[in-house]
């Protein structure tokens, strides 16, 4: 009955997990090693949606999910610094390949989005209690 | 229906009254007032619109495909139905005290 | 006396009104808990009520078609209210530790705050729901009882 919750609140969550992903990448931007302590540069993060498959019929909507996954394509920033304690033998030190404005313009979107979905589940529970005028 | 009196002063039976014309609004004295025919009817529409309010607000607790405007709107219906019954049953039964008490 | 509400779907309303309230204690108990280490999401067993409804849903219609008048005795009374009957096990309004769909973080704690207000959101809609509609019915018991509306 109150399908359109479940939908939007599918949309709160990978949102937000989006923009915990943002906030990883910008806390990383220079991070050059590893949990593990060995120089290897942070890979940024990205999270990809994808429409939720509906359970009981097939056109009924089922909301969005998410997927977090790792840029491995693009290549790291090398800058040559050969005093940096993770320099390789050439004195290039490989930082991670973040774009900060990139970051900042997704986490303006995803922010966007939270704020919409927001609206979209008090416009839900408007219509609910309004269609309780009906008994009155 | 006055008895008509002929001529040697003597009271004859009524006569045989019209048969009725088809139509709705005839009344024939072998068939029932039509208003308690009205009145049945009304009662089982009552009992009918509760029956389905009930149903549809179990279906819509148990999940089925029952949106919540047609739940309340059934249920609206139903006690709607059901107060203009109570308002019907006052007034006959005003009407019928009103009758009762009318001096012969 | 009380076999007067067996007709209507008061009891239902009252049992499903009964757990969202039990249920909104559960989960304001959540969001409270958002930031504890170590707490696991609480909630109450929301199938096993939904089987114990439409079991008793089921029950109450098979009586009807029997023929058994709906105002007759409190068959309905045992499944549905009063006494609380075998399809209703108090278990089913009591918290137990609940599923999260989110993931469980550094402390221990698989919170997931936009779980929590949606439920919380879907549970106090579907509370006012059915006590309108058992309002709704109370009115036209009254207004039958008092041959007044």
């Amino acid at each position: 009955m109150l399908s359109a919750l479940d939908v939007s609140a599918s949309a709160l969550i990978a949102q937000r997990q989006r923009m915990n992903a943002i906030a990883d990448n910008l806390a990383n931007l220079n991070t050059t090693r590893d949990a593990d302590g060995k120089p290897s540069p942070f890979q940024r993060r990205f999270v990809t949606f994808a429409a939720a498959e509906s359970g009981n019929s097939t056109d009924a909507p089922a909301g969005v999910t998410y997927q977090v996954a790792v840029d491995t394509s693009t290549p790291p920033r090398r800058v040559f610094e050969p005093g940096h304690p993770d320099a390789d033998k050439d004195g290039y030190v490989s930082y991670p390949n973040i774009d900060m404005m990139t970051e900042f313009v997704n986490a303006v979107e995803a922010s966007r989005a939270y704020q919409a979905n927001l609206v979209a589940i008090d416009i839900t529970k408007q219509g609910f209690t309004q269609s309780l005028k009906i008994l009155a | 229906m006055p008895s008509s009196i002929n001529g040697l002063g003597m009271p004859t039976p009524p006569l045989a009254p019209p048969s009725a014309p088809a139509g709705p609004a005839s009344i024939s004295a072998t068939d029932p007032p039509l208003f308690g025919k009205m009145l049945l009817q009304s009662l089982n529409q009552v009992n009918g619109l509760e029956q389905s309010a009930q149903a549809a607000v179990e279906k819509s607790f148990a999940g089925d495909d029952v949106t919540q405007v047609e739940a309340l709107t059934s249920m609206k219906k139903a006690d709607l139905a059901l107060r203009l019954m109570v308002q019907i049953r006052n007034k006959v039964m005003d009407a019928y005290n009103e009758i009762k008490q009318m001096q012969m | 006396m009380s076999s007067m509400f067996d007709g209507t779907t008061i009891p239902l309303l009252e049992k499903i009104a009964l757990f969202a309230d039990r249920r909104h204690d559960a989960l304001t108990a959540n969001v409270a808990n958002i930031d504890t280490p170590n707490y696991k999401r609480r909630d109450l067993p929301i199938e096993a009520f939904q089987k114990a409804l439409r079991e008793a849903i089921a029950d109450g219609r098979s009586r009807a078609d029997q023929g058994v008048s709906a105002m007759n005795g409190d068959w309905a009374g045992q499944s549905l209210g009063g006494k609380s009957g075998p399809m209703f096990p108090a278990q089913v309004f009591q918290a137990i530790e609940a599923k999260s769909p989110s993931l469980t973080f550094q402390d221990n704690n698989n919170r997931s705050i936009e779980h929590e207000m949606l439920e919380m959101t879907k549970n106090s809609l579907m509370q006012s729901f059915a006590i309108q509609l058992m309002s709704t019915q109370f009115g036209m018991l009254q207004a039958a009882i008092r041959e007044q509306v």
